[in-house]
This record gives C-alpha cells, sequence and structure tokens, in this order.
C-alpha cells in the first residue's frame, strides 16, 4: 500500500513532497488537505529552508501508523532529546521564522520547543539590556516610562 | 505572517553551505549573548546584506510570545516587560495575572494601584499583613476566586464585610494567625449572604473577656464558622471545622460542639479544661474525626480515614500553630515536641510546599525570640 502523498510549496516556488501523515501534524494543513484533496498547498509566507526545517520536525515526530516501521520509532525520551538538539542547531533568526511557521501552521509541539529555546534564551539574560542586545529590541521608552515601568515590576506574579 | 521579505535565489538544499557571518553590529550583540550559537545568517550571500538581517522579535505574533511569557518566572517576566513597549503591554496581560503572591511585601495601597491595572483577571492572591482594607479592594480584582492572608491581626468585623463584599467571585477566604477582632455575628451574616464561600479563618476571639474560643473553619461545601453565641444556639448548620486548641473550652461546652451535625472535624490540641476529663472520648464524637492531644491515636485515624486534601491541610495549619505556640510557651522541651507519634503526623500531612514550610519556621522563630 502506497502511502499517500501531499505537496506543499514555498515562497519561492519550491515543492516539497511529503507524506500525508508527516504534513497532517499540523492542524492547518490537516485542514486543507481535507478541503482541498489532491492540489498543491502553496505556503506563500515560508522559505524553502523554513519549510525543510518544519518538514523535518514532522517526520521525526509523527506518530507511527500500524504499518510503518520506520524512523517515527523513537521512544519518548530520544524524541527529547532530538527536540533539544533540533533547536539547539537553530540560530537565531530563524528560530523566529520557525517559531512562526509553527503558530502559523499550528504545529503545537513544535511551537513549544522554539518557544521553550526562546524562553531559556531569555532566562539566560541578566537582565533587560542583556535581552535587547540578544534580540536586537530597540528601546522606545522615555524617561517617565522607564520609572514607571521600574515601579511596576518590584511585584512577583 | 514573516516580516522580513526575503529573496532568495538559491535552491532548495544549498543553502546550509552557504553560511555567511552577519554584520558586524550582529557580532558585536553577540558577545552578550547566552547560552545559543552565534549569529549566523543562512542564506544567499548575494542577498544577506540587503536583507539586513535583524530580524524585528516584536513583530512576533501576539500568543507565541504570550505562551514565551509563561515559560519564564517572574523575574525574567519583569525583565522582559522592560525591554520595549509592545512586550510591556504583553507583559501586562491580563492572562499573565492569574495569581499573585504578595507575602514578602508591604501590601499596600500603593502596591495595590501600581497592580490594579493588570489584576483584571485575577484569581489568587496571597498576601501578609493588610496595612488597609481599600488595599485589597483597589486592586481591582473583580474576578478573585481565593484570598489568603495571613497575620491579619487588625482585620475588623467591617473590614472582612467589605473585602467579601467587594469580592463577590471569591469562592476561598483564608484569613490567618489573626482576626482577633472578628465577632461571631459577622461571620454569621457573610455565612447567610454568601453561601458558596468557603471561609476558614484562625485565631478568632469571640468574647474575649469571658474566655476565648480560637476557630477554624473549613467547609468543602458550604460555609460557616460560628461562636460561642451560635454553638449555644446550636445554628451552626454549616460549620465543618473546628479548632478549639489551647482555649479554655469546658466539658459543657465541648458538649454542644459535639452535637453540631455538620461538623466533621474537631481539634482540640492543649485544652486544660479537658486534659482530666475521663469522659473525653474521642469515640464519642460519633461521625466526626476529633483530634486531641493523642497524637498516636491522630495518626492512626488518618491511616484509616480518606481525607480531602483541603482538610488536610487545614489539619496541618493548626498542627503547625499548636506547634509554634508549644515552642513558644515551652521551649526547653522543644525537642519533645517532634516526639514519634507527632513526627509521624506530620509527615503524614504534608500538603505543604517545601518553601511553605521554611516560611513559616523562620516566622516561628522570629516570633518565639520576641
Amino acid at each position: 500500500m502506497s502511502k499517500k502523498m501531499i505537496v506543499l510549496k514555498s515562497s519561492e516556488g519550491v515543492s516539497f513532497v511529503v507524506e500525508e501523515a508527516v504534513a497532517r501534524q499540523s492542524k492547518i494543513i490537516s485542514f486543507l488537505v481535507e478541503e482541498f484533496p489532491d492540489r498543491e498547498l502553496p505556503l506563500t509566507n515560508m522559505t524553502s529552508e523554513i519549510l525543510r526545517k518544519t518538514i523535518e520536525y514532522c517526520k521525526k515526530h509523527v506518530v507511527e501508523d500500524d504499518g510503518g516501521g520506520d524512523s517515527s520509532s523513537s521512544s519518548s525520551g530520544d524524541l527529547k532529546e532530538w527536540d533539544v538538539k533540533f533547536v539547539a542547531e537553530i540560530d537565531q533568526p530563524r528560530l523566529m521564522d520557525l517559531l512562526m511557521a509553527a503558530n502559523y501552521l499550528d504545529i503545537p509541539s513544535l511551537l513549544d520547543v522554539t518557544c521553550q529555546k526562546v524562553a531559556d534564551t531569555i532566562a539566560a539574560c541578566n537582565d533587560e539590556k542583556e535581552i535587547r542586545a540578544t534580540f536586537n529590541i530597540e528601546n522606545d521608552f522615555t524617561e517617565e516610562e522607564v520609572e514607571a515601568i521600574r515601579m511596576e515590576n518590584q511585584y512577583p506574579i | 505572517m514573516n516580516p522580513r521579505v526575503r529573496h532568495r535565489s538559491d535552491e532548495d538544499g544549498k543553502d546550509m553551505d552557504r553560511r555567511v557571518v552577519r554584520q558586524r553590529v550582529d557580532e558585536e550583540h553577540g558577545k552578550n549573548k547566552v547560552g545559543s550559537p552565534s549569529y549566523l545568517l543562512i542564506g544567499d550571500e548575494d542577498v544577506a546584506p540587503q536583507v539586513q538581517e535583524s530580524v524585528d522579535w516584536t513583530s512576533l505574533a501576539y500568543d507565541p510570545m504570550l505562551h514565551v511569557f509563561t515559560l519564564l518566572d517572574h523575574r525574567d517576566r519583569a525583565s522582559l516587560a522592560s525591554t520595549c513597549k509592545a512586550w510591556r503591554s504583553l507583559g501586562a496581560s491580563p492572562y499573565l495575572w492569574r495569581s499573585l503572591d504578595l507575602h514578602a511585601y508591604r501590601f499596600d495601597l500603593s502596591m495595590a494601584a501600581s497592580l490594579a491595572n493588570r489584576c483584571a483577571d485575577l484569581q489568587k492572591v496571597r498576601f501578609r499583613g493588610l496595612d488597609s482594607p481599600a488595599a485589597l479592594v483597589n486592586l481591582r480584582a473583580k474576578n478573585l476566586k481565593e484570598i489568603s492572608g495571613e497575620s491579619c491581626e487588625n482585620i475588623t468585623d467591617a473590614t472582612l464585610s467589605m473585602i467579601i463584599a467587594r469580592t463577590e467571585a471569591s469562592r476561598v477566604s483564608s484569613l490567618d494567625q489573626a482576626c482577633e477582632r472578628i465577632t461571631s455575628e459577622v461571620i454569621k451574616v457573610i455565612a447567610i449572604c454568601c453561601p458558596k464561600l468557603k471561609l476558614r479563618l484562625s485565631g478568632m476571639r469571640d468574647r474575649p473577656d469571658e474566655w476565648c474560643l480560637f476557630a477554624t473553619s473549613l467547609s468543602p461545601g458550604r460555609q460557616t464558622w460560628t461562636g460561642e453565641l451560635q454553638l449555644r444556639a446550636g445554628e451552626a448548620s454549616n460549620l465543618t471545622g473546628l479548632d478549639v486548641s489551647r482555649t479554655s473550652i469546658d466539658q459543657r461546652l465541648f458538649e454542644a460542639v459535639g452535637v453540631i451535625s455538620s461538623l466533621e472535624l474537631v481539634c482540640a490540641f492543649k485544652c486544660t479544661m479537658l486534659e482530666h476529663d475521663a469522659d473525653l472520648d474521642p469515640d464519642r464524637f460519633e461521625g466526626k474525626l476529633m483530634f486531641n492531644n493523642n497524637f498516636n491515636r491522630m495518626a492512626s485515624l488518618l491511616e484509616d480515614t480518606s481525607v480531602e486534601e483541603e482538610t488536610t491541610r487545614w489539619l496541618e495549619w493548626n498542627l503547625s500553630r499548636d506547634a509554634s505556640v508549644f515552642r513558644r510557651v515551652e521551649l526547653a522541651r522543644v525537642e519533645q515536641f517532634m516526639e514519634q507519634p507527632r513526627r509521624k503526623l506530620f509527615l503524614r500531612l504534608m500538603q505543604s510546599s517545601q518553601e511553605d514550610v521554611q516560611e513559616r519556621a523562620a516566622r516561628d522563630s522570629r516570633l518565639s525570640s520576641t
């Protein structure tokens, strides 16, 4: 029995042929596949590079079917380790793209790991200045606002 | 979705080999970066300078960024909210402010004012001491479900009524170690007005000139505490837990306690008037759990009975209060306090977090040194 394949097209027009089960981890694609079967799905806001990364993640995380005994047979511990490595290799600009891809395509587990990496990066910073430097954020506060923030932030959640 | 418009001519699969180091500026930023790889842009060399690769993180959608906030502790949240306007407003999102622990701070009006704009969705607040009842009201937390206050010595009938009236959605209110000025009359009124409220009070003193009744109330379904007046009248229909420890409660009154049908639990540690009373037989309290100085019995009772979590917490509360009083009164015999059965009981209960226990211990040692 051959597996059903679907075609995803990146913003550059590059086509990716993916097993349906892999692609269906995205709730959006799952929906689109049902609405428009046998059609190429254009993902105009996703570069080939990010789309390939996303597919790589989905392939690893595809839930094993009864028949399919391929690379997806990882234990949850291995998978976690793999996730850590997966996001560790991603540099910051691409991390944001991947995070947004996960958000757009609605892939909760990928969104979780990418958000966690962002959170870890933030947690590793000592103060807001360091966060600004790390994420290239412009300080757009007025002096009054800075004082107000200082007041606001003295209490814990 | 993508804020960057990237024009890449590279074919799929080749760009991995075309890593280019980002501009100087970014490298400098990279020095401050901790725990993540250096700034490398993967992309097409021809296009890279044009792209000006500073991704605008503030353009990230609302939801994922909020998710990032939830993954941080309060210190990091505060830092993140201090970086720029966009994230400041995100950091003030009521979604992130469901629970507030103020017990390490002085909870006064100015604090309430600075927190108020974030508390629209606040469910749970914990504080120690209340400078002014207005502070709690000024949080403007209309959806508060759980209020937990310690050392609320200055809470009066009027204050309590005000708190209860202004936080209508409240389901559980605990006011610990404190309510010396609250009378049973106001509790009775609250019981009638707010049948769904679970009210836990400790350190109550009703008619202190005659005798003092420490009482704590706990009720899984409905609430109420009742003081001596109601005990006498036998009106305490909703009272489920009563702590009369260290009071001068006598046999006559204790029997009155025994007939309250809603009562499930009674704590009577260190009641001098009852200690030598042969009639104080736990078995007389049919259908109720009774805890007195017989810790062996308590421990075995708890093993045989399935006790709700809330009940356990209440018991632990009472026991730890008992412990602190014991330490103050009989410092010389502290080690005896933790004799085997009692230790066993504590271990059996142990619902508090380690943080809470340490906090309580620190407070108790402050008390004993004064």
